[in-house]
């Protein structure tokens, strides 16, 4: 049955169908082979859709659009070029920390490279960066938006593993920070090496003085974060409705402050939303049969037996885990592979004795690098689109970002401390 | 033959308990030939899907809290009634009575065969504050279960009943969004709400009796013989449950103290008196409610 | 578009038709989003003002309503993303096919598509029946009326990938391939409003 399931998976996927319909219709072969009813098929996937947590993804998804509708990111990309735009490689590592502070509002990747691509990537061309390296730039740096809270994969991996979403949360603040600092560095130095970008003299009057005006006009969008992490551990709302309240808060400063969302935009803004949200979660409804298959035929048990006999211990099973995790990364969808992986190994996990909130971290960043890996890597489809470039003339500068994002998952899995240090305030 | 049983709790919860020896009692009595695999942690879905997939045949066996069949046989509705029962033994005792089997006939109409009871669970609740008498209730928010009786009951008693995913529950006690919740003491134990409460109020609200169900499609596929032997396991292993509710109770109560969470003996009498008038709502939104609730009261006396 | 001349007059009406279609779907699936938002904005409002004014108002409803509409949401909006061909998948096999052994693979992949609309049809049919007798826990609404939404939803993903499959076999499909990403769509978009 696990042969069936499997086989007809890859085979419809290959085909070109959408990933939901190879979800469903190779749980349809697997029913069918081990003579189970077929409904299951739609009452797994409707019971996976009627949660309250997962409300979290359409409501972050809205509060983006709103946002990107709303002058929000480009108040961002204001105050990091008034910071550092100035220095060599200054305007990719503006792209980097706008992901960043984009990543504090935003909690989905491909929302982010949008949000932060479309609007650095033509101006780093312009300073004189290769459309490439631009492009790559910006795909790496919006996995960002899994990372840095808020995270859809994380509120996704959180309902998967049976863990607290706010630890997800906290966890993932300073890995964010790490992956940050490491694509910073990478783009000074790829850019000091190749020599574009040139230095920008300033004095530190003109200096402080920008960013004293970038940061009055980026004052609203800063304080968004603010009030959803306040808001959260303040005792006001729940991290699911602070997802709601991000929402309220953009359609606010949108509509009413800055002016830029017009009621008569409202409706065209929620539509497309709510198309945005329908294709992720439609994966995470349909993935949750295939849970469900893997579940009854207790695959989880057999591949944590499995995992115990190649090793004991949990260096190398972490080091596997990556491995794993990388492959299925670059075919499968991120949302689809937590759904599906979390249950089988996050259990294995505790049972190497591992955190499992640590455990989520080094899933979730892993999975966030799949969506910068080719063939299937849904930021690399956003900069195409943004840059107009084709997916194989993004390897090249891609690599160099791939290879930095492996290292930091292998600190991130051997260091637990970066995950959980935070936990313990 | 193999079949799947589904619950929504842990490995140490009653439900798996009486669920496991369910299926180790009817492999033994089938010499093998019956295999019941147990899933806890609602690895098979939650309580609605399980109803729903045993009706339409898709589940095999299933446990259930009593709230969640409401939504599917009104008749269960009697018990989501404050103040129903007085103690946990009393319950059980008419619901493995004559009067238990009367709501049971009701299921095969569902396209469900009640197999038996587990536990009743006593629902008392656990809060940032003391609750001495209804009065306490007032400025409460409080997370109950979604059903009518149990939203209508609190906020007769001046609470606010507040709608909230499980999950996020542990944070929002311990961030203060909300004031406290309703469980039974084990699963106030097993789901840490220990970590995050100051006072377990022994509210004694509902008893919430719990079901072990069977699709009827697969009860029919069972010859008489081995529907008598499916039944008789089906007796023993909640039996089994109810003594071993007894028995976590008992832990979990020491184990609350122990952690250095009050507990408080409620006064129930003005609890009861601001809740009376819920029972008569209840039972207007129930097919031949008044006789069920009747049956019920006559057993109790 | 509109310097391409079209070869199927009589597909490009359907196509016009179902565009309205799935234009109102899409508006349809939006205002389902923004009542999940009021919904939850009700329910976090009427805990806050109990909390900080007293006001005894009590909503537990608003969960119920959200988690349905969002149902609703979805599989309107999914059957949208099937006429926008926004679905996710790998495409990176099939576009290396040469070019007719390609638009085959395309339309049998609608054709999958197609099977799984139906079997959602079918099965949310069933569900629709058998939610007659069930009903929701708070409001104590049949569950029919959350089925049907679903049945909805797969119905008009069916119709649109039906002509999908149509416009790849007559070959009129490749006039329209704009395969863009939904957030790059929409950054773009504004890009060419808001420099
Ligand atoms: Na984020
Ligand atoms: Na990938």
């Amino acid at each position: 049955m696990i042969a069936a399931l499997s086989l007809s998976f890859l085979g419809i996927m290959f085909i070109g169908a959408p990933i939901m319909v190879a979800l469903a219709l190779s749980a349809v072969v697997a029913l069918q082979s081990s003579g189970r009813p077929l409904m299951i098929v739609l009452q797994t996937a409707f019971q996976s859709l009627d949660s309250f947590s997962l409300m979290a993804i359409p409501f972050f998804v809205l509060a983006g659009n709103l946002m990107q509708s709303g002058g929000i990111a480009r108040r961002l990309v204001g105050l990091a070029n008034a910071f550092v735009g100035w220095i060599r490689g200054g305007l990719g590592a503006v792209a980097v920390i706008t992901s960043m502070m984009f990543s504090t509002v935003c909690g989905s990747s491909s929302a982010t490279t949008a949000a932060i691509g479309s609007t650095l990537i033509p101006a780093m061309q312009r300073k004189g960066y290769p459309k490439a390296f631009a492009a790559a730039t910006a795909a790496a740096s919006g996995e960002l938006g899994a990372i840095i809270p808020p995270s859809i994969p994380m509120v996704v991996y959180g309902l998967a593993a049976n863990v607290s979403v706010a630890s997800l949360f906290i966890a993932g603040i300073l890995p964010g920070l790490l992956i940050t600092l490491s694509l910073v560095i990478t783009v000074c130095v790829v850019a000091r090496i190749k020599g574009f970008d040139e230095v920008t003299p300033i004095n530190l009057r003109d200096w402080l003085w920008g960013i004293w005006s970038a940061f009055r006009e980026s004052i609203l969008a800063l304080l968004m974060p603010v009030i959803i992490l306040g808001g959260i551990y303040g005792g006001f709302f729940t991290p699911t409705e602070a997802s709601c309240v991000a929402v309220i808060y953009g359609l606010v400063v949108g509509m009413f402050i800055y002016k830029e969302v017009a009621f008569k935009d409202l409706l065209t803004v929620l539509g497309r939303s709510a198309v945005m949200s329908a294709i992720i979660m439609l994966i995470v409804a349909f993935a949750a049969v295939f849970a469900y298959l893997l579940t009854i035929n207790q695959v989880p048990q057999q591949v944590a037996i499995l995992l115990g006999k190649i090793t004991d211990n949990p260096l190398i099973f972490l080091l596997l885990v990556n491995i794993l995790l990388f492959f299925i990364g670059m075919f499968v969808e991120a949302l689809a592979a937590i759904l599906i992986l979390a249950p089988i190994l996050a259990p294995v996990a505790v049972s190497f004795g591992i955190d499992p909130i640590h455990f989520g971290m080094v899933i979730i960043v892993n999975l966030a690098i799949g969506m910068v890996t080719p063939p299937v890597g849904v930021n690399l489809f956003v900069v195409c689109q943004i840059a107009n470039l084709k997916l194989e003339q993004l390897i090249r500068p891609l690599l160099i970002f791939l290879a930095v994002l492996v290292i930091n998952v292998a600190i991130i899995s051997y260091v637990p401390a970066l995950s959980t240090v935070l936990l313990g305030y | 033959l193999d079949m799947n049983l589904g619950h929504t709790l842990t490995l140490d919860s009653p439900f798996h308990a009486g669920a496991q020896k369910f299926a180790d009692l009817l492999k033994e009595r089938s010499n093998g030939e019956i295999n019941i695999t147990v899933f806890p942690h609602s690895q098979l879905g939650g309580e609605l899907t399980l109803i729903q997939g045993a009706q339409m045949g898709t589940e095999d066996v299933f446990v259930t809290g009593q709230s969640t069949l409401t939504n599917t046989a009104r008749e269960f509705l009697i018990f989501d009634i404050p103040y129903l029962f007085d103690s946990v033994e009393q319950a059980n005792e008419i619901l493995n009575g004559p009067v238990g089997d009367k709501f049971l006939d009701v299921l095969p109409d569902y396209g469900l065969v009640g197999l038996g009871w587990f536990s009743s669970m006593e629902r008392n609740v656990f809060a940032s504050r003391a609750i001495e008498s209804a009065d306490d209730f007032n400025g409460m928010k409080l997370r109950v279960i979604q059903s009518p009786g149990y939203v209508e009951s609190y906020n007769a008693l001046g609470a606010q009943a507040t709608p909230m995913a499980y999950s996020d529950l542990y944070l929002a006690l311990q961030q203060h969004v909300i004031d406290g919740a309703d469980t039974s003491p084990d699963q106030f134990v097993s789901d840490k709400f220990i970590e995050v409460s100051k006072f377990y109020n022994v509210t004694r609200v509902h008893y919430m009796p719990a079901l072990l169900i069977m699709s009827k499609s697969r009860w029919d596929s069972f010859s008489p013989e081995e529907q008598e032997m499916v039944q008789g396991a089906a007796d023993d292993a909640m039996a089994h449950a109810q003594a071993y509710y007894r028995e976590v109770y008992d832990k979990a109560m020491q184990e609350i103290a122990a952690a250095g969470v009050t507990i408080v003996e409620t006064d129930v009498t003005s609890l009861v008196e601001a809740t009376a008038p819920v029972a008569q709502q209840l039972i207007d939104q129930i097919p031949n409610g008044q006789e069920f609730y009747d049956a019920v009261m006559a057993a109790k006396n | 578009m509109s310097d391409k001349t079209f070869a199927h007059p009589r597909y490009e009406a359907c196509r016009a038709a179902m565009a309205v279609v799935n234009d109102w779907a899409t508006k349809l699936a939006g205002l389902l989003l923004g009542g999940m938002v009021a919904a939850i904005a009700v329910s976090v409002s009427v805990r806050l003002l109990y909390s900080y004014s007293g006001i005894r108002l009590s909503a537990p409803w608003t969960e119920e309503v959200a988690r349905y509409l969002m149902v609703a949401s979805v599989f309107l909006g999914g059957a949208v993303a099937a006429f926008q061909k926004r679905l996710i998948g790998v495409d990176a096999f099939v576009s290396m096919m040469p070019s007719r052994l390609a638009r085959w693979m395309r339309a049998f992949a609608h054709l999958l598509t197609l099977g799984f609309a139906l079997l959602i049809v079918w099965q949310a049919a069933a569900l629709v029946e058998f939610g007659l007798r069930q009903w929701s826990p708070v409001m104590r609404m049949p569950m029919a009326f959350v089925y049907a939404w679903i049945l909805l939803g797969a119905a008009l993903m069916a119709a649109n990938t039906v002509l999908h499959m149509i416009g790849e076999i007559i070959g009129a499909e490749g006039l329209h391939d704009v395969e863009i990403d939904e957030d790059a769509a929409e950054i773009l978009s504004h890009q060419g409003t808001k420099p």
